[in-house]
């Protein structure tokens, strides 16, 4: 019986911070790319909503996608072993919330640099619950890899002992393997482990808060940071009463790929009909404001952080304002971080 | 390496002396110095030199979790956990032979002792020229005239397990074909049963056990008062045996059963009972489970799923009516849907029947059939139901088998399962930040 490779979950900050790529016996047996909190990933599913779609070279098939999460975001590549899914990723409008089911790959140019991506499997369309119940999903299991892997390094313990060590404490023997594959391999694994303990916690309030309300500190670029910390933190924790019948999850939309279509308004929707009534609603809201904004001052390459808060203000927003509408708009999958300190509309 | 070659030759020369054998000391030493050019390694040098020339076979000395079907003349050193006389027809001569369990440092085996070697209970024994032969799917030790059997100094085997079996096992603990299987269990269900044997009709007990781990289906051959629903009862040396691919508590005539001391109570069997969900990595490595309950992401819908066609005769799926068997039928509809659980821990096949096929996807025969379209297009209904289920988050029951074909289970029910995000995100959030020095992976999450 040969076991099935179980699809882990990492955000795309930890995939993409990942560059251990191993594989043990012929070349027949399966690759893993090990994550700095030991998931060996051969396969891993995720929801994001898709920011990008292209069809990369003439005459060959290929697509790559981008799939954002609160934390970064996955390259897809569907190439033509990938029929189905170069159909399906071809058939959608952008942006939508994707649930893929695909194979870690990497991508090493010359400089040393290596680049991981997602060769999909299997994808659907997906709706804002099954994206947040992702994230909480995922939460949960990189928290108690965190734990694990910091309780490796404490233990000064090695091999044999620390695999029983890792296991006594509930991990699988496979984690077990990639915990101690990762803190072999990554140097400045405990600064890193930091990072993603705040980039999870970030995560993780993107999902209390509401569009008002935004939560501080999610890590947006270090500009919205300083800005955040001199915010006092609100404790705005309010339930989305999660929807989850059959019917919701495909709102009213054919399945066929050809026909997929996520209309942008749908998603507006998602994260707001469980809301009261707004107490400003004839106001210009700051999340369009700054939508608009974003919109206008793009000359093609995004605009930075900074740029966007001076001319934000200009308009009569506050700090907290600007940064709590860059949020809602990251989080509703509006916009999106192509580089560090720079904001895009998709 | 230089292997000093003197003490071997001597050690063969005397051994082929015990059976009035004598040989050359310079033949020997020949053949065994070429056998080890030959990088032989010296132990089965020797023996081959012993068989040679003297007929001679050294048994293996094996541990008990090493035994294989079909080996012979092996030595084993373990203690005697249980002793039990049968009577037996051979060549209708009636004969009595010896039945039970002996452990080592590795696990316990059942054993056939064919005649009297006058063993007890606790005894620590070298048996050698022993063989093995399958019983009821395990490997058992049988000896009979031509073995050997030793009584050692019960020190011999120290600490050995019989201070661990003493230790009642949960029932998520237990594997397949195990024997001496000691447990506390509750009767959740139970009922007397008359079965036709070739020795004519047997009344025998089965039903349900639970602890706090799982729960089990048990069988019980011999009618037992304290197997009643209700009654928290200690089970010693039951032996476990698979029933349709799930383990089973057997109970037969050398089982005992006693009423336990300690009860288990309502709140020891709450998780199970509620059917709270178990992480796939720590059911995925059972043997198989009984009415289990699991939960994650539906992250792929199997080739196959949807409307199929079953042959009327034997229920076969099969394709433009032709049945393998049975030839040109008329099909019947039926529906499923295979799909794999994964939930990041681990991942099964699941395979939801018709009904529950409907529950989760509104799509009756009829309906299926009208998506099929008046060509029959099977895979427009299988696109369907992925478009449908692809991602979603699944809570299902069943029992859970392994397979040549991986992990799979049945469903038994299932449902979509919500949760609220921004609440379960704020518990979550409160773990974190407030348990820096809380060591995760052993907190109690609602979440499992």
């Amino acid at each position: 019986m040969v076991e099935r490779e179980v699809a882990w979950r990492v955000f795309a900050h930890e995939f993409i911070h990942s560059d251990y790529f191993f594989h043990d016996g012929d070349e027949f047996s399966p690759n893993y790319l090990v994550t700095p909190t030991g998931a060996r990933v051969n396969r891993l599913y995720f929801v994001g909503v898709l920011t990008e779609i292209d069809n990369l070279g003439a005459g060959e098939d290929m697509w790559r996608a981008r799939v954002s999460d609160p934390t970064g975001a996955f390259s897809v590549y569907a190439g033509q072993y990938q029929p189905q899914a170069s159909v399906f990723l071809s058939g959608l409008d952008v942006p939508c919330f994707v649930a893929i089911t695909g194979k870690a790959r990497t991508y090493e140019p010359e400089d040393g640099t290596i680049y991981t991506s997602v060769r999909p499997e299997e994808l659907n369309t997906a709706n804002d619950s099954i994206r947040d119940r992702w994230i909480v999903d995922t939460a949960r299991l990189t928290y108690e890899r965190i734990g694990l892997v910091r309780s490796a390094m404490d233990s000064g313990l090695k091999g044999d002992e620390l695999t029983d060590m890792l296991v006594q404490s509930g991990a699988s023997p496979k984690l077990a393997n990639g915990i101690l594959r990762a803190v072999s391999h990554y140097t400045d694994l405990d600064k890193y482990l930091n990072t993603l303990s705040g980039v999870i916690v970030d995560a993780l309030k993107n999902l209390t808060s509401d569009d008002q309300y935004p939560s501080p500190g999610t890590g947006i670029s270090h500009a919205m940071e300083e800005v955040a910390r001199s915010k006092p933190a609100e404790d705005m924790v309010k339930e989305t009463p999660a929807r989850y019948s059959i019917e919701d999850t495909q709102p009213a939309q054919s399945t066929e790929p050809e026909n997929a279509r996520v209309a942008g308004k749908e998603i507006d929707n998602g994260t707001t009909d469980s809301e009261p009534a707004r107490p400003e609603e004839d106001k210009p809201e700051p999340d369009e404001m700054v939508y608009e904004l974003m919109g206008i001052m793009d000359k093609g390459n995004g605009v930075p952080v900074t740029e966007l808060v001076d001319e934000s203000k200009r308009s009569g927003l506050t700090d907290e304002q600007v940064d709590g509408a860059v949020k809602t708009l990251m989080s509703e999958g509006r916009c999106y971080e192509p580089r560090i300190g720079v904001l895009r509309r998709v | 390496m230089e292997v000093k070659i003197a003490p071997h030759v001597d050690e063969i020369i005397r051994a082929l002396g015990t059976t009035g054998t004598t040989v050359n000391q310079a033949i020997i030493k020949e053949e065994l110095t070429r056998l080890l050019e030959f990088k032989v390694p010296v132990e089965e040098a020797k023996r081959s030199l012993l068989k040679k020339y003297g007929n001679i076979d050294i048994p293996s000395v094996k541990k008990l979790s090493e035994l294989g079907a079909g080996e012979r003349n092996i030595e084993v050193t373990a203690r005697i956990l249980e002793i039990n006389t049968k009577v037996v027809g051979i060549k209708e001569q009636e004969r009595t032979i010896f039945m039970g369990t002996m452990v080592d440092e590795t696990g316990a085996r059942s054993f056939t002792a064919w005649d009297d070697f006058g063993l007890e209970k606790g005894d620590v024994v070298k048996v050698t020229s022993a063989y093995v032969r399958m019983w009821q799917g395990m490997p058992e030790i049988n000896f009979g005239a031509r073995s050997k059997v030793e009584k050692l100094d019960s020190s011999a085997l120290e600490p050995l397990l019989s201070k661990d079996l003493e230790r009642p096992v949960l029932l998520a603990e237990l594997k397949e074909g195990e024997p001496a299987v000691h447990t506390i269990i509750r009767i959740m269900e139970s009922a007397q049963q008359e079965i036709n044997t070739k020795n004519g009709p047997r009344t025998i007990v089965t039903g349900t056990a639970i602890d706090s781990t799982a729960k089990l289906p048990f069988t019980s051959w011999v009618p037992s008062p304290e197997l009643t629903a209700g009654n928290t009862v200690e089970i010693k040396n039951a032996y476990m045996r698979s029933w349709q691919g799930i383990p089973t508590i057997n109970m037969g005539e050398f089982t005992s059963v006693s009423h336990s001391e300690t009860p288990i109570d309502d709140s020891d069997i709450a998780r199970v009972m509620d059917h709270v969900p178990i992480r796939l990595d720590k059911i995925t490595n059972r043997d198989g489970a009984f009415d289990v309950s699991i939960e994650g992401n539906i992250i792929s819908v199997r080739p196959g799923s949807g409307l199929i066609t079953r042959c009327p005769e034997c229920n076969r799926v099969i394709q433009k009516n032709i049945c393998r068997v049975h030839g040109l039928v008329k099909g019947r509809n039926d529906m499923r849907i295979k799909y794999i659980l994964d939930d990041g821990t681990g991942a099964l096949t699941v395979v939801l029947g018709a009904d529950l096929t409907q529950k989760v996807t509104g799509y009756s025969i009829e309906k299926a059939r009208e998506v099929a379209g008046a060509d029959m297009n099977l895979s427009a209904v299988e696109e369907k139901i992925r478009g449908k289920l692809m991602g979603l988050s699944m809570r299902m029951r069943g029992n859970m088998t392994k397979g040549e074909y991986g992990i799979t289970l049945v469903a038994s029910d299932v449902e979509v399962t919500e949760i609220k995000p921004a609440a379960a995100a704020a518990d979550l959030i409160k773990e974190i930040e407030g348990a820096i020095h809380h060591s995760p992976g052993q907190g109690d999450s609602d979440l499992w």
